[in-house]
């Protein structure tokens, strides 16, 4: 075999390998950027089915890329492996939302305040397949067993944040599981 | 002998190598796309914003799902909230630090907007300013709704402020909550605030 023969085969097998680990790579980001983001949003999993009121927006602020200064928001990583998990977001007098986002990135869910009933957001998530349990909610089926609720409440100011902040205290994110 | 083995150790050495290469490039092929100051999770741009519908959305291809996870993870789905991003002035060049901006615009047709300043590393630029952003329920507009706001380390007795101290290289994050129809229906088409280069300060970087 001459020397520039043998090298067509490893040089095709480099642009395959090549061409198959960049899609990979690029494939899988998401999932792991996310999986990254729930272990910094819940404390490394300490703080599960419950949701964490972030503080005001300042350059201190580096859970999340490119947070707004101008709501105040709140995260709750849930996991529904143990059962449904009821997640609600009390009502505010200005733009508020729950949306919530698989662990691939997907936002699968959201509702505003224009939407909520008058007394705020009630939603019962659960796994494809699980039965839901009998709550007074909106039942949302999760497209993965763990994943990202997000409360957003447009709070432009210092003042607007303390009220927002004082609103969301009674927000629920809670396992049912028995 | 001696030569089929030098020929087998030639062939593990290629072979060796070419899944080496095709791994390395591989690799760094695909953070090249993730991470350089070029990559957009856009679909569309105009002048100075560009922007994607498909933010949170759960048909976006694989490239834009990659960068939004990297740029701007749990960001809402369109119907929501239409995110543009602005890295370069009206003359298309890169917005600095050293330079001083002034942006105009006008209402947006939306419930509520805004323009947030990112440093390079996509947080808040690290200042105690507490001027990161304007929005629609603050901005001091004129009568017909018009406005201009200030991009510089400094206010300069602005009316409208957005410090870019310590921001370095950056850019500006246009949010656009609960959009009207028209905003969905084509993004670009809307009235977008307009970027415009000031002046520099070589000097001071």
């Amino acid at each position: 075999m001459s020397r520039a023969k043998a090298w067509i085969g490893p040089v095709i097998a480099a642009l395959v390998i090549g061409a198959v680990t960049h899609v990979a790579v690029v494939v899988a980001a998401p999932s792991r950027i996310m999986e990254k983001a729930m272990g910094r949003l819940s404390g490394d999993g300490a703080r599960t089915n419950r949701w964490t009121h972030a503080p005001r927006t300042s350059p201190a602020s580096r859970q999340i890329v490119r947070p707004s200064p101008d709501l105040a928001y709140s995260s709750c990583v849930y996991d529904l492996s143990k059962g449904p998990v009821l997640i609600t977001a009390p009502a505010w007098d200005d733009y508020a939302s729950l949306s919530i986002f698989a662990a691939n990135t997907d936002n699968f869910y959201v509702v505003n305040d224009r939407q909520m009933p008058p007394g705020g957001a009630r939603v019962v998530l659960v796994q494809e397949g699980q039965p839901p349990p009998k709550v007074d909610a909106k039942v949302v089926v999760s497209p993965s067993t763990r994943g990202v609720a997000l409360l957003r409440y447009l709070a432009p100011s210092r003042e607007r944040f303390a009220a927002a902040a004082a609103a969301r205290k009674s927000a629920q994110c809670a396992s049912l599981a028995k | 002998m001696a030569r089929s083995a030098t020929s087998r150790t030639g062939s593990v050495l290629r072979w060796g190598l070419a899944i080496i290469a095709g791994l390395v490039v591989g690799v760094y092929s695909a953070q090249k796309v993730m991470t350089s100051p070029g990559a957009s999770f856009a679909t569309a741009r105009g002048g100075i914003w560009r922007t994607s519908l498909d933010v949170g959305s759960t048909t976006a291809n694989p490239y834009v799902r990659a960068v939004v996870a990297r740029r701007g993870l749990l960001g809402l789905s369109s119907q929501e909230t239409v995110y543009y991003n602005a890295v370069v002035d009206r003359d298309g060049q890169p917005l600095r630090e050293a330079c001083d901006y002034e942006v105009t615009g006008k209402g947006l047709p939306a419930r509520w907007w805004s323009i947030t300043l990112y440093a390079e590393d996509d947080f808040l630029a690290r200042n105690a300013d507490d001027a990161p952003s304007i929005d629609a329920t603050s901005i001091v507009a004129g009568p017909d709704g018009a406005w201009k706001a200030r991009i510089s380390r400094e206010r300069a007795g602005a009316a409208n402020w957005v410090s870019s101290k310590a921001a370095g290289g950056m850019a500006l994050s246009l949010r656009v909550y609960n959009p009207a129809p028209t905003v969905i229906a084509d993004p670009l088409s809307v009235d977008l605030p307009v970027i415009r280069l000031l002046g520099c300060r070589e000097t001071s970087q």
